[in-house]
């Protein structure tokens, strides 16, 4: 059942995790092992993305309609493995929003900007 | 709980996580399942691609991969079955959550964090236990996934639980399974009234022609209702029809088995309804039987029994089953049958030979494996739980040790308000996670062990071909896995007393030698791995002896150089002389082969050959056969058959081309036989009454040979008769090469030499009579070596135990022995007081373990063989080995003492 009728800031603050998935799917849809692979790429100083917790992600999130399930983009060569692509549903995106917004916030306060500037 | 199936690329790896799925609840494994193992082999296979370093690293990059996949799904699975909703740390994680469930999760996440992080720090102590407590479980894992697939899986048909194997029995001859005749089979189906339906089976093996080359099949001719009694359905086409086995009807069609149709005829779905000529005769093919065991593979072709006239009660040729009609017992069953047979033996007096008639009948639970087989494997299992128990108190010790190490990290925590419980729970979390890593390192041993017990395959084990993990395996694994991690962890986990940790707080490093129980804990402990080690070394070692004794035995024939092979003639051979005059030919080609010492013929090989039997007694006996009347192997021979496999000949001379089979009945005997026949006197020239109680007839002996043990060489030698060959119209021939070197150059032109005489004849069967001695050995070896691995290994954990509490003792005592130093001790007393010490509980241990082993020792009894089971030189010989290897492991660590030097050792007082 989705949790469509939820308001976006009803989910913040995301786990990094679900941030990450998010972020990576925003784009162009993709399958686990994509994901796993992206988030990878894109964000190497996370803590790697695992299979499991990852799947268990995916379900709650399609669950809450954050992400959806999407055909085979055309690109996408086909062998042996069942494989599902997905992608961020407008309610994700909005989430996915509002997550950046807020890590905005708290990295534009006072105190933020001056810890990075000691850096 | 099933798991889906692992696409055929995904190796050792994708297999392990394929199972490890099936943690996760159903609902969850349907939706992700496929794409969740898919997703595992692309990383996998993106790791294999990218690492252009050396095999061994892409491998170790691999595992490393699948155990930190693994320990994610497990972890994942538990949070899924929990209910947990959300897997990161920040507030909103438990709001899914009732309250106390929330800081319950929270807790036991902290607490398996923590441990893994004290694991980290320590990797050596982590590797020990974890390969110790694999070593246990993956030992466990292989052998409860035979005996699961051999002993406990269901049979692959309808109903098997009313299914009955049956056979007569002949108590006052001692035989207790013996096959029935074609007339009892057809009066046992036709007038019993508590069997829904009765089948008999005849193994046999035909020639197929017609396709390439000739080659020998194995066949059963069955009734046309065997499979349907079985309620076996075929995979395509259909089984026999009711009339298919009656004469005049249209009996010439064929079944095959799934494996035969798989491999011979690459699972061709059009082959129903082709023909293939089997022994010159065309036969049709009507279905192909589903796979598995037993009957199903018994054969590769089946053809149908066709009743014949046959009349003779005393041929007992048929393997038979029924299936036992709604509310009926086997022992209803059982006496039914008894009443039919003692009719029949009114009826038919030359039933009376060999005494009354009784039936059994054996439930098709007890099909699969004999009583050998399921007493071996039961026995291999009690094995490997002692090596877990073994491995388990090795990991207690462990921890026990370390927990006495960290006793002031204890201590501060206790003393910062950290409860009892939570101090206990944060202990058995370390041992959760080493039973984790446990359970994964394990799986892995056990698929490597399975693979092994694969090749080593004695041959008598049934479906060993089909062992594998499988769910039932792998939850076997992570229960006894975790139990036993939880076990182990639980020893130092409730030695945790307060009394302890404030006096170490107070006492500083000093207390921790550990408190005298603590150290009695560890004596117990040692003393356990001593005992549990010593039954098994002693089973080992009984083994050992039983399978030396085997070796020596006088097999009465030689096995160097001698070489068999079979040659089956058609029907056609039967008319004249032609049999005869083909062996004779074929002997004398084979004999003017270079390097050939001796050829010759014979009905049925040595050890292998089955038990064709008649009684036999003096003639002046008569016809009267009442009382003890010896039973005899016979076998049909050519002249030369005792010198090809040096049999050696006492007395008389051997038959020679004059000697024809019942012309008159002229036999050579065995020693013992020539002995029990006619006590101290001459037997040549000497008469006999052969199939006595049977046919009945009058044969003269022309010779006396050597005994040899026929049934193999755990029995005892066989009375023998032996007849000649000519005439004989036997056409399942064996022929013998004594060669003067390897026979192995000889072999590839027997081929040749047949088909000079008749190309359509096949060789088959090739087989030195060393190999054929071997395979008969080939259970007791597998046995008994697998035994001896557990034992060697039950061993190895044993003295690493003793190793490791004396190096722990020695450590902890430097102030101590310091301080025997500066008062004057010398070295050599300290050592021995140490030693001492050490092997107080080994010796304890070697005295109970002797005990509990002669406690079992009915349980070995019917795996040995010329050594009783409480044979003192074994017990003997294996309490002192390991009494002295137990010494060397205690005294290694006990030398350190020696270097102890007393001023360093007070200062640090």
């Amino acid at each position: 059942m989705s949790d469509s009728r939820r308001e976006p800031h009803e989910f913040l603050p995301l786990s990094h995790q679900d941030f990450q998935v998010l972020l990576v799917l925003k784009n162009e849809p993709r399958h686990g092992y994509g994901i796993v692979q992206a988030a990878g790429e894109q964000f190497p100083a996370e803590p790697a993305l695992e299979i499991g917790s990852l799947y268990r992600i995916v379900s709650r999130m399609l669950e809450q309609g954050l992400i959806r399930e999407v055909g085979r983009p055309r690109r996408q060569p086909i062998d042996g493995r069942r494989r599902r692509f997905y992608g961020v549903t407008d309610l994700g995106l909005s989430v996915a929003r509002a997550e950046a917004a807020r890590l905005r916030t708290l990295l534009h306060s006072p105190q933020a900007v001056e810890l990075l500037e000691d850096q | 709980m099933t798991t889906p199936p692992s696409p055929p690329d995904a190796g050792l790896s994708g297999r392990t996580i394929g199972l490890l799925l099936g943690l996760f609840p159903r609902a969850f494994r349907d939706r992700f399942g496929d794409e969740m193992l898919a997703a595992f082999l692309d990383q996998r296979d993106a790791v294999i691609s990218r690492d252009k370093t050396p095999r061994a690293r892409t491998s170790f990059a691999v595992a490393c991969l699948t155990l930190t996949t693994a320990v994610n799904f497990v972890r994942s699975a538990c949070g899924e079955r929990l209910g947990v909703r959300r897997l990161h740390r920040s507030s909103s994680s438990f709001e899914s959550l009732p309250r106390g469930k929330e800081s319950m999760f929270k807790s036991l996440m902290s607490d398996l964090r923590y441990a893994a992080r004290i694991l980290r720090k320590r990797p050596g102590f982590t590797l020990v236990a974890v390969a110790t407590l694999a070593l246990g479980i993956g030992a466990n894992s292989a052998i409860f996934s035979v005996v699961h697939t051999v002993l406990l899986r269901p049979l692959p048909f309808g109903q098997p639980e009313s299914l009955v194997r049956i056979w007569e029995t002949r108590p006052d001859r001692g035989w207790m399974a013996v096959s029935l005749s074609r007339p009892n089979f057809r009066d046992y189906r036709d007038q019993n009234r508590t069997l829904e339906d009765v089948g008999a089976y005849s193994g046999t093996s035909l020639n197929l022609t017609g396709l390439g080359f000739p080659e020998r099949v194995s066949a059963s001719r069955i009734s046309a209702g065997f499979f349907r009694l079985l309620r076996a359905d075929p995979v395509l086409g259909r089984t026999f029809q009711p009339g298919e086995d009656e004469p005049g009807n249209e009996n010439r069609v064929a079944l095959l088995s799934y494996e035969f149709w798989r491999t011979r005829f690459s699972a061709d779905s059009s082959i129903v309804g082709s023909s293939l000529t089997l022994d010159d005769q065309s036969f049709t093919v009507v279905g192909v039987l589903p796979p598995g065991s037993p009957w199903l593979d018994a054969a590769q072709v089946f053809v149908p029994l066709v009743r014949d006239p046959e009349t003779d009660r005393q041929n007992f040729m048929l393997a038979t089953i029924g299936r036992l009609a709604p509310g009926v017992s086997i022992e209803t069953a059982s006496s039914d049958l008894e009443a039919i047979a003692r009719r029949l033996q009114e009826r038919y007096p030359e039933l009376e030979s060999h005494g009354p008639i009784g039936i059994r009948m054996s439930p098709a639970s007890t099909w699969i494996a004999t009583d050998g087989v399921r007493r071996a494997l039961w026995i291999l299992l009690g094995a490997v739980g002692f090596l877990l128990l073994i491995a388990c108190v090795n990991l207690a010790n462990l921890l026990l040790a370390r927990a006495t190490s960290r006793q002031r990290e204890t201590a501060v925590r206790a003393a910062l308000g950290a409860m009892r419980g939570r101090i206990i729970r944060q202990m058995l979390a370390e041992s959760l996670l080493l039973g984790v890593a446990g359970v994964v390192v394990g799986l892995a041993i056990a698929v490597w062990a399975i693979g092994l017990l694969k090749t080593l395959n004695p041959g008598d084990i049934p479906r060993l071909g089909e062992v594998g993990l499988n769910p039932l395996v792998l939850g076997f694994t992570l229960v006894v896995g975790l139990l036993a991690a939880v076990l182990a962890g639980l020893v130092p986990a409730f030695q945790v007393h307060y009394s302890d940790i404030l006096a170490s707080l107070r006492e500083g490093d000093r207390g921790m030698a550990g408190s005298r129980g603590r150290r009695r804990l560890r004596n117990v402990l040692v003393g356990a791995e001593v005992a549990l080690s010593l039954i098994l070394l002693l089973g080992a070692g009984l083994l050992i002896r039983s399978f030396d004794e085997v070796m020596r035995v006088d097999r009465g024939f030689e096995t160097d150089n001698r070489t068999f092979f079979t040659v089956n003639l058609p029907p056609s051979y039967e008319e004249g002389t032609r049999t005869s005059d083909f062996i004779g030919q074929l002997l004398a080609r084979l004999d003017s082969r270079p390097g050939v010492l001796a050829s010759a013929a014979v009905s049925a090989r040595p050890i292998v050959g089955g038990h064709t039997g008649m009684g036999i007694v003096p003639a002046e006996r008569g016809e009267n056969v009442e009382g003890d009347v010896p039973w005899a192997v016979w076998r049909i021979v050519t002249g030369d058959y005792f010198r090809t496999v040096g049999l050696p000949l006492l007395r008389g001379r051997t038959f020679t081309e004059v000697d024809k089979i019942g012309e008159p009945w002229r036999i050579v005997i065995s020693q013992r036989l020539a002995e029990l026949l006619w006590p101290g006197e001459d037997p040549i020239g000497r008469h006999a009454v052969l199939w006595a109680g049977q046919d009945g007839f009058p044969g003269e002996v022309i010779g006396v040979v050597g005994d040899m043990r026929e049934r193999g060489l755990e029995s005892d030698p066989t009375l023998a008769v032996y007849l000649p060959f000519y005439g004989a119209g036997w056409t399942a021939v064996n022929f013998v090469l004594h060669t003067a070197g390897d026979a192995a150059p000889l072999i590839g032109s027997l081929r040749p030499i047949v088909a000079e005489l008749d190309a359509s004849l096949p060789v088959s069967n090739i087989q030195g009579l060393d190999e054929i001695v071997d395979n008969s050995l080939a259970t007791r070896r597998f046995n008994m070596l697998l035994l001896l691995a557990f034992a060697g290994l039950a061993l190895i954990l044993a003295l690493a135990g003793i190793y490791g509490v004396q190096s722990y003792t020695v450590a902890r005592r430097t102030s101590e022995i310091g301080i025997r130093v500066a008062l004057g001790a010398s070295g050599t007393t300290i050592v021995r007081h140490i030693v001492g010490q050490g092997m107080i509980p080994v010796l304890v241990g070697i005295a109970l373990g002797s005990l509990g082993a002669f406690g079992l020792s009915r349980l070995m009894s019917s795996l040995l063989f010329g050594v009783d089971a409480t044979d003192f030189t074994t017990f003997f010989a294996v309490a002192v080995a390991l009494g002295l290897t137990a010494l060397i492991a205690s005294y290694l660590p006990a030398r350190r003492a020696l270097r102890v030097d007393a001023v360093t050792a007070l200062r640090e007082e």
